[in-house]
């Protein structure tokens, strides 16, 4: 995708996700928006747009939300990195492998941001990050399949749209 | 440095993930002290967020008054008996002696100047972020309306936080729940009982008594004791479990807090660098 689509595809998420997410939060939890781009942008398109974008989206999240900066854009850019790989073995126009990516990726988000807090002395219980789990998985499947639907699905129908050759993450 | 040519994405990937925990262990170091950038990007965020934030609580208004019309017509009319039925308790009340020495506890503690010389400034929240465990959000008010580092943020319930980073028209704020800080308080059945909070991390706040003889039980409510940053009267919250450590003989609390954090709209900050009376 077009550099400067994809940066207003995810600017456009980091504001629903902080003005309209969290004006409706579904059992106290809203979803992640820039977790579920930092999955589908590196499965749908390859390439390190979600990494790169995931890194710079995650840095004002946590400058404008989180008490330590960085976690986030750490962990973005971990997850896409991760899906880079996956994608040489799972891609394709596929529900369970695109389902297990963001079931994956949320539980990995998740367990390791309360690592990383808990590592600096934020004292957050495990069975708390627990309890919004499922609430928060469930609406960034919602946001997933929205994704895809509109807009991921063109990346497989359409290869020329990507911005960069499909290749080998080894190669 | 050929290792480094041949291997440059795997160079590439450890370089990234070394400079962006360089970014968060300085962060860590610094906590709340957000560079002169990061108050610029800060400022933009939040002049965006603002007219959306103002349409989302709009739009949920609507839906909420239109799904949930004949509820909130059913919650008027038992309110409104309750409130007849509180109106004839009170009444009752006032003529117990028990219940008046705690009446004039009460207004002893109203008047007590804690709150009422400070300056306030109200504002909408208009972001924050729910899809993690801590509660700060930001608000459409600062360093152009008063408001300093450190003031306090209370909600119509009770406390809420306090400022944790301002700019010229945003304040992010964090919510008590998550506060390393000790929260010094009173419990309001009995003034003469003093402890110390802090967030427990899991939605609630645990402390103790000072004085391990004093009695607290399930249901009292706590309020700032006006010792420490926050001005005295503010209510905390409702024990809602008392456990004694039998090791150091301390009085155990946990609080449920008074505020909701979850759907906050609007906030008071109180400008206590204005009219300290700490």
């Amino acid at each position: 995708m077009k550099h400067h689509y994809a940066f207003l595809i995810y600017f456009g998420a980091f504001l629903v996700q902080s003005t309209f997410c969290a004006a409706w939060p579904v059992f106290g939890v809203s979803a992640d928006l820039i977790l579920v781009l930092s999955i589908l942008f590196p499965f749908c398109y390859g390439g390190w747009q979600g990494a790169v974008l995931g890194i710079f989206f995650g840095l004002v999240r946590d400058l404008c939300f989180g008490l330590i900066i960085g976690p986030s854009a750490l962990i973005y850019f971990a997850i896409s990195a991760l899906v880079l790989v996956a994608r040489q073995f799972f891609y394709g126009e596929k529900l369970i492998p695109i389902t297990a990516s963001v079931v994956l990726g949320t539980l990995f988000f998740c367990l390791t941001d309360w690592l990383i807090l808990q590592s600096f002395g934020q004292a957050f219980h495990i069975l708390m990050v627990l309890k919004g789990f499922l609430p928060l998985l469930l609406q960034e499947l919602f946001w997933a399949a929205a994704f895809y639907w509109l807009i991921g699905r063109r990346a497989f129908h359409y290869p020329q749209d990507r911005w960069f050759h499909e290749r080998s993450y080894w190669s | 440095m050929n290792f480094f040519r041949e291997h440059r994405k795997g160079a590439t990937v450890a370089l990234v993930i070394v400079l962006l925990t360089v970014v968060t262990v300085a962060s860590f170091v610094s906590m709340g002290s957000n560079t002169w950038f990061g108050r610029q990007v800060e400022s933009v965020v939040s002049w965006v967020q603002k007219p959306l934030t103002a349409a989302a609580d709009g739009i949920g208004d609507f839906f909420y008054g239109m799904f949930r019309f004949r509820e909130v017509q059913k919650e008027n009319e038992e309110l409104k008996d309750r409130v007849s039925s509180l109106e004839m308790d009170l009444l009752e009340q006032k003529l117990l002696a028990s219940e008046l020495t705690e009446l004039r506890q009460l207004r002893d503690l109203l008047n007590s100047n804690a709150l009422t010389e400070y300056d306030y400034v109200t504002s909408r929240v208009t972001a924050m972020d729910n899809a993690r465990w801590f509660s700060t959000f930001t608000i459409g008010a600062g360093t152009n309306d008063g408001i300093h580092k450190d003031a306090v943020v209370v909600s119509r319930d009770g406390l809420v936080g306090r400022v944790l980073e301002v700019g010229p028209s945003w304040s992010k704020v964090i919510a008590v729940i998550n506060e390393n800080n000790n929260i010094s308080f009173k419990v309001m059945r009995d003034l003469n009982v003093l402890g110390m909070l802090s967030g427990s991390g899991d939605g609630s706040l645990q402390g103790y008594l000072l004085d391990p003889e004093a009695s607290v039980v399930e249901g009292d409510v706590l309020v700032t004791s006006g010792m420490e940053l926050y001005p005295e009267g503010i209510v905390i919250g409702r024990v809602s479990s008392v456990t004694v450590d039998e090791d150091t003989m301390l009085v155990n609390l946990t609080v449920e807090p008074a505020a909701s954090f979850k759907n906050i709209q609007t906030v008071t900050v109180i400008l206590t660098e204005s009219g300290e009376r700490n």
